[in-house]
């Protein structure tokens, strides 16, 4: 029965297979374009290479607030219109902001492929000039709102306590992209288009196109839309290099309304260009990616763990290494550190055996493999390819690298990860405040 | 990571896509005409591969669709039997039998079978409701039989790890009685819940903290042992793959399988009786959250896609009145959203958003004025437009990926459906024409109709909020609506 389906069902064709073609524009953008027809949809997807990194002081969570004043009108698209057209063609669009980036996407029947470029074009060329006052008072406090929102949630501010403790005063990376309260309250309006005229320019831009687009005409609608949009110097990013660090483990803890304490063990990880990221993401899922890996395991071996997981994250100057977990009313968050740690070391030790690595190949070929299905998230992975590898095609490149990755190899990446101080943050109940290690001092997120 | 997804700004009233808007045609030279957004070309609904069905024997019915070029192949087996049937009730044995079937079998441990599924890319899970249980299996088209060697084995051989039935109990005791209560939308949920349905409705059921201590393996065991025994089932398959070369495999995986019973009635209609405002008091906190649900048509009502129009224009999650007005014109909240649940027999309509505390009262009043506007005025031509458009835009990424595939025909043949019955429901919505929603305002938003408003924050500074418009509310601890109310 078994050989009868095998030889029914022909074996895949290169499942990693792109076909783009790359153009840069005479105003300095990129253009990815891509033609995959199993449906009508299109995805555009425009990637600014800038975000809460490229922030001075004073203006910190700017980025962001940007992001949202970009909907709010442009010239030739009146207050909120963009999102009116754009659903009234069938589409649907968002936004988001990181450190390193502030992308706008879109996904829309293949009709509406010049509405789309209309839209988008117009507020490059002209958004700048368009903003308003009651535009930014009014998304000063849409994102105010967003922030006590995302802060109000028991564990909303782990991830920027982290940052912050983590990466020192200085590095990019140290204060959360939502920004402070005091400069997300103190935006101004010349602030705003200042830092629109400094950053929003074609040269820091990659424009994808991916879906139901026949490229040679894709291209040539894009060429027009965008030749009205101003060809601009890059600006050079401030970056402080090399990025500082702290010379000594940082530790910290927040107060929450849990009933549980939680434990992030975290360390400054590989940026998303360094050689050794695949080697960190690998052992990230040895060690702690699920049900069967080593430190994932544990909640089920031990009744005081409640959860165990471990992360890595790859940002343009830096990473994040970080292995968290938590554990039931009463119990000592030094105990699970012990376990932590000691598997931890414990990879360092005895190395990932071959059946592990195989695993956990399989589970990141999975990740590499289900993005590029769907127009939206292959025109996210095509661009980033094109940032780090200068190759919308780097998936295939990737899995190649996955797989003459060794035990060494891992060890090596993690060893180099955690010879770095780090930082301990730990998110407690009230009651558990007083158990805490001095060291440990309040992270404030003003 | 550290990405935020924002819900963005919209606005319909001040923008409809103008009539003069024109064909976009690129010359060589010039620059683009901005003056007016160019024409779009009108989205037509395509054609969708039928549902091949076939009766293996009585009991056991294989829905097969055939979908070209998919990556990953999709199988679904649907049991017409779930908690109801085998306990009486949303029961903790029956929850727990259902999530931890697809955890290990008797040849494989937890730590191997998570293994094997990673080595082969291999996903396979179980899931259980009121009336159905399920399991589902997504693999490389290549490696199907497999898959379905390892889905038989999960199927008729589940182990229930005693580890497994530990640690569930833990986390579930735990959400009831000491996270839930802490988390403003874990409490809004019960309040919705068990405010909506009675006790003695099966989605009213309260929650069985009692059994979650009492359950053991024997008990999963013997459920599960029930379940094959008594149940019929359905096979979905959604994969580019004949219908004639799986047989034979479908035939091995259902094999002692399925029985010629009835499966479980659609659930009764529900709702209160008269309107109920609930309130939580969460101490001294600055976010106020409330929900306001009311009656909607049935999945079955011919009212129901002029509903969902309207739906869509009030709540949609960027493109709507609610948004424009809550967030856009007065900066109260990050998001607000309406949600449409439809059952066989009944329906309900939920708006959810989170505001500052002091602000509360006026969100409240901008959502009634938003909602008896729409029941009186029903919606604008470009509203209506836009939501035939995204109906038609949707049925059209059905095939996306496999997962949308499968999520599309599992939908359907759920609900004893075919392609042509599914596209009629798109057909339906392109028909309509703006008395349509209108009529549908009239009938479901009318403020006479019971309707249930949830409240959770500072006591103190909701109540006066409240009072001042003529609100009672009833308040109950965070710890005992998690458990049912009083």
């Amino acid at each position: 029965m078994i050989a009868l389906l095998a030889l029914a069902i022909a074996a895949p064709s290169d499942l990693f297979e792109v076909d783009a073609t790359v153009e840069h524009l005479p105003n300095g953008m990129k253009v990815i374009v891509e033609q995959r027809t199993r449906t009508d949809e299109v995805a555009l997807r425009m990637h600014l290479a800038v975000g809460s990194a490229d922030e001075d002081d004073g203006e910190r969570g700017l980025a962001h607030l940007l992001e949202h004043l970009m909907f709010e009108g442009s010239e030739n698209v009146p207050g909120n219109a963009f999102d009116a057209w754009l659903s009234e063609a069938g589409g649907e669009n968002n936004a988001s902001t990181a450190e390193d980036a502030t992308v706008f996407y879109a996904a829309f029947p293949s009709g509406a492929l010049d509405l789309a470029l209309f839209l988008e074009s117009d507020r490059w060329a002209t958004a700048g000039s368009s903003l308003s006052a009651s535009s930014l008072r009014n998304q000063i406090g849409v994102v105010l709102r967003e922030r006590s929102q995302s802060y109000s949630s028991p564990h909303g501010r782990d991830f920027d306590a982290l940052s912050r403790l983590l990466y020192p005063q200085g590095h990019p990376y140290h204060v959360p992209v939502i920004g402070t309260r005091q400069d997300v309250r103190g935006a101004t309006l010349d602030g705003a288009q200042a830092f629109f005229s400094r950053w929003y320019r074609p040269a820091h831009a990659t424009l994808a196109l991916v879906g139901n687009v026949e490229p040679t005409q894709a291209l040539q609608k894009v060429r027009w839309w965008f030749s009205d949009v101003p060809d601009q110097e890059p600006m050079e990013r401030s970056w402080p290099e090399p990025p500082p660090r702290h010379a000594q483990r940082q530790d910290g803890f927040l107060m929450a309304e849990v009933d549980d304490s939680t434990l992030h063990l975290a360390w400054v990880g590989p940026a998303a260009s360094d050689p050794d990221v695949l080697a960190v993401r690998l052992a990230a899922t040895v060690l702690g990616d699920g049900r069967g890996s080593r430190i994932g395991e544990l909640p089920f071996r031990r009744r005081f763990i409640r959860s165990a997981r471990v992360q890595a994250w790859n940002g343009e100057r830096d990473g994040l290494f970080l292995i968290s977990g938590s554990v039931t009313r009463g119990a000592r968050l030094g105990r699970l550190e012990r376990l932590l740690r000691r598997e931890l070391l414990g990879l360092v030790r005895s190395p990932p055996t071959q059946a592990e690595l195989d695993r956990a190949r399989m589970r990141l070929r999975r990740r590499l493999l289900d993005p590029l299905e769907r127009p939206q998230s292959r025109a996210r992975v095509l661009v980033e390819c094109l940032r780090l590898y200068g190759d919308p095609d780097c998936s295939r490149t990737q899995w190649r690298e996955l797989q003459a990755l060794g035990p060494e190899d891992v060890v090596r990446a993690v060893q180099r990860v955690i010879d770095e101080p780090g930082a301990r943050l730990f998110v407690v109940p009230r009651w558990e405040v007083d158990r805490l290690p001095g060291s440990a001092a309040l992270v404030e997120l003003p | 990571m550290i990405f935020h997804a924002l819900l963005l700004s919209v606005s319909l009233a001040r923008s409809p896509l103008p009539d003069d808007s024109k064909e976009a045609s690129p010359p060589a030279s010039s620059g683009p005409d901005r003056r007016a957004p160019p024409a779009v070309r009108p989205v037509e609904p395509i054609s969708l591969p039928p549902i091949t069905t076939h009766t293996l024997r009585p009991g056991v019915v294989v829905h097969h669709v055939r979908v070209e070029g998919l990556r990953r192949a999709r199988v679904r087996i649907l049991f017409g039997q779930g908690a109801l049937a085998l306990t009486g009730r949303d029961s903790a044995a029956f929850t727990a039998m259902a999530w931890i079937q697809d955890q290990a079998t008797r040849g494989r441990s937890a730590q191997a079978l998570a293994d094997y599924k990673d080595r082969y890319d291999l996903d396979l899970w179980t899931d259980g409701t009121l009336r159905h249980h399920s399991v589902h299996l997504a693999c490389p088209l290549e490696d199907l039989d497999r898959g379905l060697r390892l889905m038989r084995e999960v199927l008729v051989e589940p182990r229930f790890p005693r580890s497994d039935v530990r640690t569930l109990r833990r986390s579930m005791t735990r959400a009831l009685l000491i996270d839930g209560p802490r988390r403003a939308g874990s409490v809004i949920d019960a309040a919705l819940r068990y405010g909506w349905y009675a006790p003695e409705h099966p989605l009213g059921g309260r929650p069985d903290i009692r059994g979650w201590y009492k359950v053991r393996r024997r008990h999963l065991r013997g459920l599960h042992r029930q379940l094959l025994e008594t149940a019929p089932l359905e096979v979905l398959v959604v994969a580019d793959a004949d219908l004639d070369a799986l047989l034979p495999d479908l035939t091995a995986l259902t094999e002692g399988l399925g029985h010629a019973s009835e499966p479980t009635p659609p659930l009764p209609e529900g709702g209160p009786a008269s309107s109920k405002v609930i309130g939580i008091d969460f101490g001294s906190t600055t976010t106020a959250s409330v929900a306001l649900r009311r009656p909607a048509p049935s999945y079955a009502d011919p009212e129901l896609p002029a509903f969902a129009a309207l739906d869509h224009a009030l709540g949609g999650p960027f493109l709507s009145r609610l948004n424009r007005e809550l967030r856009e014109e007065w900066g109260l909240t990050y998001g607000i959203d309406a949600s449409l649940t439809t059952r066989e027999l009944e329906g309900h309509w939920t708006i959810r958003t989170e505001v500052h505390v002091d602000r509360l009262g006026q969100t409240l009043d901008l959502i009634e004025a938003e909602v008896e506007r729409a029941s009186e005025e029903g919606l604008r031509e470009e509203e209506l437009r836009a939501y035939q458009t995204k109906i038609v835009h949707a049925w059209n990424r059905n095939l996306s990926t496999s997962s949308t595939a499968a999520r599309a025909y599992g939908r359907w043949t759920s609900r004893g459906e075919g392609v042509d019955q599914a596209r009629s429901r798109v057909e339906a919505v392109r028909e309509l024409t703006l008395g349509a929603p209108q009529e549908a305002g009239r009938l479901w938003l009318d403020a006479d109709r019971p309707a249930l408003l949830v409240v959770v924050g500072d006591q103190e500074r909701i109540d006066p909020q409240l009072q001042e418009r003529g609100l009672e509310v009833h308040w109950i601890p965070a710890g005992l609506m998690l458990l049912g109310g009083p």
